[in-house]
């Protein structure tokens, strides 16, 4: 038998899709340290970390597209559905902090500009009740609690408010659990 | 122009807060959350282990109680920073 030449493999393309949405999704994670590091703009960090999940996703996505439907051109079935599975995930955790952080309650029946603020009495870090009133400066802000402990800081607030009562408050409601 | 902060914090835990951070304004306690219901700031179960916090929230209160300025983040990660803040304060002077 003669031997036939056997046509030449044509070399195929490395499969750089998924790569790069893996790159993306890891982007993705990050974008949202800009949070934490006080950057500025943080509605555009925001908006760039779900624009990111949904190029990562997309290039994901071709990526394993052109190893299945196009195996002659491009490499990589195993690694592109590894690296795919992997910025899957990725970006799966990313929109589930994004949503989360997002999902808080419409609180339309909050005081609103204009609107008198409801009064309270509570504790303070001393133990102290301490009132909306006396923090206004109004009636007995003699009374007002003096910190009973020795750091310097407590104390040095307390005497300014018995001092000189404010000309407005801001009161900053706060989770918690820091 | 003073600042109160409010939370379900306990006071020793608060206190910890102001010791670690150097804070010197009031940090007041609403264990219950029942000043924070009040305010219509409830956040129910989102806090650790399913808790009641309160949503984050700033008003800016003058000395007739009357509110000046608000401001309701729609984004826990994004925080409104003091000079933000304060640069509110002044501004309404």
């Amino acid at each position: 038998m003669p031997e036939t030449a056997l046509p030449q493999p044509t070399v195929r393309q490395r499969n750089w899709a998924p790569w790069i949405g893996l790159l993306l999704a890891v982007a993705a994670m990050l974008s949202n340290a800009g949070f934490f590091l006080g950057l500025p703009g943080p509605k555009l960090i925001a908006w760039l970390g779900v624009v990111l999940v949904i190029a990562a996703i997309v290039c994901a996505v071709i990526g394993v597209m052109r190893a299945f439907r196009q195996p002659q051109v491009y490499r990589g079935k195993v690694s592109s559905s590894i690296l795919g599975a992997l910025s899957l995930l990725i970006c799966g955790l990313v929109a589930v902090a994004s949503i989360s952080s997002r999902a808080l309650p419409s609180s339309a029946a909050a005081p609103q500009v204009g609107q008198k603020v409801p009064d309270f009495t509570l504790t303070d870090t001393s133990g102290n009740k301490v009132s909306l009133g006396q923090l206004l400066g109004k009636a007995d802000a003699s009374a007002l609690p003096h910190s009973a402990t020795a750091g310097s800081i407590a104390s040095g607030a307390n005497s300014n408010i018995a001092a000189t009562p404010p000309k407005a408050v801001l009161l900053v409601f706060y989770r918690g659990y820091w | 122009m003073r600042p109160v902060a409010i939370s379900v914090d306990t006071p020793e835990v608060s206190r910890n807060l102001a010791g670690k951070s150097g804070y010197t304004f009031p940090i007041l306690s609403d264990p219950q959350a029942e000043t924070i219901r009040r305010y219509n700031l409830l956040h129910k179960g989102g806090g650790p282990e399913r808790s009641d916090i309160a949503r984050p929230a700033e008003f800016l209160v003058d000395t007739s109680g009357t509110v000046r300025w608000t401001n309701f983040t729609e984004d826990i990660r994004i925080r409104a920073k003091a000079d933000e803040m304060l640069a509110a304060a002044r501004g309404l002077k």
